[in-house]
């Protein structure tokens, strides 16, 4: 595993193009339009081209040659990336993988411009500058700026989503509290692995992501808590970091690739029989490592092995030992569902579970629980109107379930459901919590 | 392409936002759900009203533009593919449930509805509209009027047009007719009603339709019987309606589709049997629980190998498990699937689906067989990749085949997707050249300059008909 360098093995190509689209599985759509319904964009503009069967046409009009990229370009950056589609698709279409090829070739086919070069390859895959970000958030929400810009209403000459979405960010972390903490009992030791195996404790190293570690970091804290609650040796895996799936989703796959293999390395050169993380997007991206890495031989049977391991922190907390929680004072619950969690890693049922066996908690489903919120990664920011007409009809529904705290189990989700819930007017009648908050907060409750 | 005078007054009638010609806009209109079928419409157009519809058929008569009307695009004989160019006319926007009437039992709505909507909607009422074709989670009331839509209910039932009351419909010319009405009773002139429900577009586009309800039935069973061949299942369909019950659906599974159904569903069935009949009925819980034992009874008669009763509507989803599955598990095997509904009388269907295995041998194809065997509507389905086109001939001639035998048992060439332009050069089998003057005669009647989706049901040449040997 060592001797795996990235910056030994040659950058594969940029230049996807649409003669190298997956010809094969765009003639898989049968263009029954079965996906229409499930579909937010087509939802609410009821228009062909804003279906997953109308991507798929369009793809495959630009594989075929008889549109350009720029046609289908509009189409491509409106699509949620939710996956809501390929659940109900007969014929199996794995419509993620298309759309990541078409924005691929969409990305590379345009001059990179410097806010996209400033994110995807300095910001993103840098742990020192997502630090400084940190930092610099930080020292924005603490030393007034944050309350100046709200109270003069200067923050109001930026766009209205964002500035609602500055309001809605959690409270940063100050720089120098930011070190995870394992409690003792269970923090690994150098103990060998068959020693662990006779301990029957599941070896987890801890996935942090990027986003989650810089505005969420007290939850990151709160799955090592209940892992380790539930008997799990959990494993601080140095070097790590962001995913990819941001670059993916964007047509960055190069970027992405380049950051799956530094954690395919760090996360190889342990022992942990899993790698878990609380992030739904985060974890779509790490078990499709070993595809993103087919075909290169030094690197796809680790980016298996790894894939293999992953799994999400509901998904592994409900096949141990139920937590011994003191339980929540009665609380109306309902979940919004992560679609790459849903759609893309087919946990569903696992985060239910979970929430159902808190003490307290009285369960309570969305109309259409796995329909996406519109936070999307970052589409809520480079498509800010359809996010929001995504969001309001989200909103209605989770009024109609009378639920104090919705749950979800990503952190562009739940960014989007708080401010959905800003929007809505429901401040202090309603909140949205992490899946791994509630867990934490039902630990403390005593009496 | 339209002049650009059209093109402006076309955007004055709906509001520039509702009239669509971006390269990627034309492309995502230029097919439906049928294989190998796509042309691309010279303009997109979304009226919000009748009286839109009417000034856009107006200018399209004057000017002899194309026009096909279509709803979500779930066509499956081509119906909706703008062959000629013109415009396609979208009803997405239309689609208003105007009233339910729990006196005289109606609905009332627009034709952009989707039909899974008027379900929900009318059932929180406790009532009923039986029509449920397999898209009816997206396709519109429209375009099931257009094609008079079937499915799973169609023996008990009916199909769409048993549930039309009355249409408001706008002629090529932009007058508006009205048809009908809530009169269980009418005869006042010719049944335009009944002509214009399966019509696909060719003769007036309908622009509001009042649909008879009935009240929701209370309870429902399913059974599955597997039969270790052909005949006896087609006998024991045929000694069920015998015995007077009408099962609410009566579905049918061959062995193809059931070896693929186990392979990619895994439901626990037998693969080494040649056909599973599905059974439901419904209704008052004495009538279902009563049915349901006697219509098991008679698959065990008939020499069913295993019949599987469920106890409980959960139970009961389990086995419909495999027929919801068929059609997934057909499509994951090839590229291209292509579903035909060839009908025969639901005596003939042992004979049917014989001659479609037999055919397919014949052809090297791989067809599987599933269907409505209650109503004898089949869906010989074959499994092939459109990049070959030595299979697509073969696959075309077998096909060709396998209508003339429906034909030849009194069946027909569709049973519910309709012609359209897929199979307008097989109507005159059925129809003859009589019935293809009198249908052409109507047609001038309602369009004498031909815009309403020219080149569909009547625009193709007949086709020899093939000669089956036997």
């Amino acid at each position: 595993m060592n001797n795996l360098q990235e910056k030994e093995l040659a950058e594969p190509a940029t230049g996807m193009t649409p003669q190298d689209f997956n010809y094969s599985e765009l003639l898989n759509c049968m263009r029954c339009g079965f996906c229409l319904p499930t579909c937010p964009t087509y939802q609410e503009t009821g228009l062909e081209m804003a279906s997953p069967r109308g991507r798929i046409a369009l793809i495959k009009a630009a594989a075929d040659g008889r549109l350009g990229l720029a046609d289908i370009t509009p189409q491509m950056d409106l699509c949620l990336g939710c996956r809501n589609c390929e659940p109900v698709c007969p014929s199996g279409v794995k419509y993620g993988a298309l759309l990541e090829d078409a924005r691929q070739a969409v990305a590379a086919s345009k001059p990179r411009g410097p806010v996209r070069r400033l994110f995807f390859d300095v910001v993103f895959p840098r742990a020192g500058v997502l630090k400084l970000m940190g930092a610099l958030l930080w020292l924005y929400q603490t030393s007034g700026l944050h309350w100046l810009a709200h109270a003069t209403g200067l923050i109001r000459l930026l766009p209205r989503h964002l500035w609602e979405m500055d309001a809605i960010l959690p409270r940063a972390r100050a720089p120098w509290r930011r070190r995870h903490t394992v409690p003792a009992a269970a923090q690994t030791t150098t103990s060998t692995p068959t020693a662990a195996a006779a301990e029957r404790r599941p070896r987890v190293g801890i996935f942090l992501g990027c986003v989650m570690e810089i505005l969420f970091w007290e939850t990151n804290q709160a799955t090592i808590q209940a892992l380790v609650a539930a008997g799990c040796k959990v494993v601080l895996v140095e070097g790590q970091g962001c995913c990819g799936a941001l670059h993916a989703h964007a047509g960055e796959k190069p970027g992405a690739l380049k950051l799956a293999k530094r954690n395919i390395r760090v996360f190889g050169a342990t022992d942990v029989d899993y790698i878990v993380n609380n992030a739904g997007g985060c974890g779509a991206a790490l078990k499709e490592y070993g595809h993103w890495l087919h075909g290169d031989p030094a690197w796809e049977p680790h980016a298996r092995a790894f894939a293999a391991k992953v799994r999400d922190f509901s998904e592994l907390l409900a096949t141990l030992a139920p937590l011994d929680l003191p339980g929540l004072p009665d609380e109306k619950v309902t979940m919004q569902e992560s679609c790459h969690l849903a759609h893309g890693q087919g946990v569903r049922l696992q985060p239910r579970h979970i929430l159902r066996r808190i003490p307290g908690v009285t369960f309570s489903e969305l109309a259409e629980p796995d329909r996406c919120c519109g936070s999307a990664g970052i589409y809520n920011v480079v498509q800010p109107e359809m996010s929001a007409q995504v969001l309001n009809r989200k909103m209605a529904q989770v009024k109609d379930t009378g639920a104090q705290t919705v749950v979800t189990t990503n952190p562009g989700c739940l960014l989007q459901m708080r401010l959905g819930i800003r929007r809505a007017g429901l401040e202090g009648q309603v909140r949205a919590v992490h899946i791994a908050d509630l867990l934490a907060e039902a630990a403390r409750q005593h009496g | 392409m339209l002049a650009a005078g059209i093109r402006a007054q076309l955007q004055q009638i709906v509001g520039p936002e509702h009239f669509l010609d971006r390269p990627d806009e034309l492309l995502a209109y230029s097919y439906d759900a049928t294989p190998l079928f796509q042309a691309l419409p010279d303009g997109v157009i979304r009226p919000g009203s009748a009286r839109q519809v009417a000034e856009i058929l107006q200018l399209s008569t004057e000017h002899k533009i194309p026009v096909v009307t279509r709803g979500s695009g779930t066509n499956l004989s081509a119906g909706t593919v703008p062959i000629q160019g013109g415009l396609v006319l979208n009803t997405g926007r239309m689609n208003r449930i105007l009233e339910i009437d729990s006196e005289n039992l109606t609905a009332t709505l627009e034709p952009g509805v989707i039909t899974a909507d008027v379900h929900k909607a009318v059932e929180a009422l406790g009532l009923f509209y039986p029509p449920d074709p397999g898209s009816m989670r997206i396709s519109t009331i429209g375009g099931n009027i257009g094609e008079c839509a079937g499915g799973l209910r169609g023996l008990k039932y009916g199909v769409t047009r048993d549930y039309v009351m009355g249409l408001e419909a706008v002629l090529p010319t932009g007058e508006i007719i009205r048809t009908g009405g809530k009169n269980t009773k009418d005869v006042a002139g010719y049944d335009l009603t009944r002509l214009l429900v399966g019509s696909e577009g060719t003769l007036a586009v309908i622009t509001r339709a009042t649909l008879k309800l009935l009240p929701l039935p209370v309870a429902r069973r399913t059974a599955l019987a597997l039969f270790a061949d052909m005949v006896s299942a087609g006998r024991a369909v045929s000694r069920i309606i015998a015995a007077r019950i009408i099962p609410a659906t009566l579905e049918f599974l061959d062995n193809g589709t059931l070896q693929a159904v186990e392979e990619y569903a895994k439901v626990g069935l037998p693969t080494d049997v040649a056909a599973v009949l599905l059974l439901e009925q419904d209704g008052p819980e004495a009538v279902c629980a009563h049915d349901i034992q006697k219509l098991a009874r008679i698959c065990q008669e008939e020499g069913a190998t295993e019949v599987r009763v469920a106890g409980t509507a959960a139970e009961g989803q389990e086995l419909m498990k495999a027929r919801r599955a068929a059609l997934s598990a057909l499509a994951r095997r090839r590229p291209t699937t292509i579903l035909e509904d060839a009908t025969v009388p639901r005596a003939a269907i042992a004979q049917m689906v014989e001659a479609v295995q037999r055919i397919a041998r014949q052809y090297d194809l791989e067809v599987c067989t599933f269907g409505h065997a209650g109503d004898g509507n089949l869906h010989p389905t074959c499994m092939t990749d459109e990049r070959n086109q030595d299979e697509i001939h073969r696959t075309e001639a077998a096909f060709d085949e396998i209508f003339a035998v429906a034909l030849e048992l009194g069946g027909t060439i569709t049973g519910e997707h309709g012609v359209g332009y897929a199979k307008a050069a097989h109507l005159e089998w059925k129809v003859g050249p009589a019935g293809m003057a009198v249908m052409r005669g109507i047609k001038s009647a309602f369009d004498p300059a031909g815009i309403l989706n020219p080149g569909k049901i009547l625009g193709r040449p007949g086709r020899k008909r093939v000669v089956v040997q036997r």
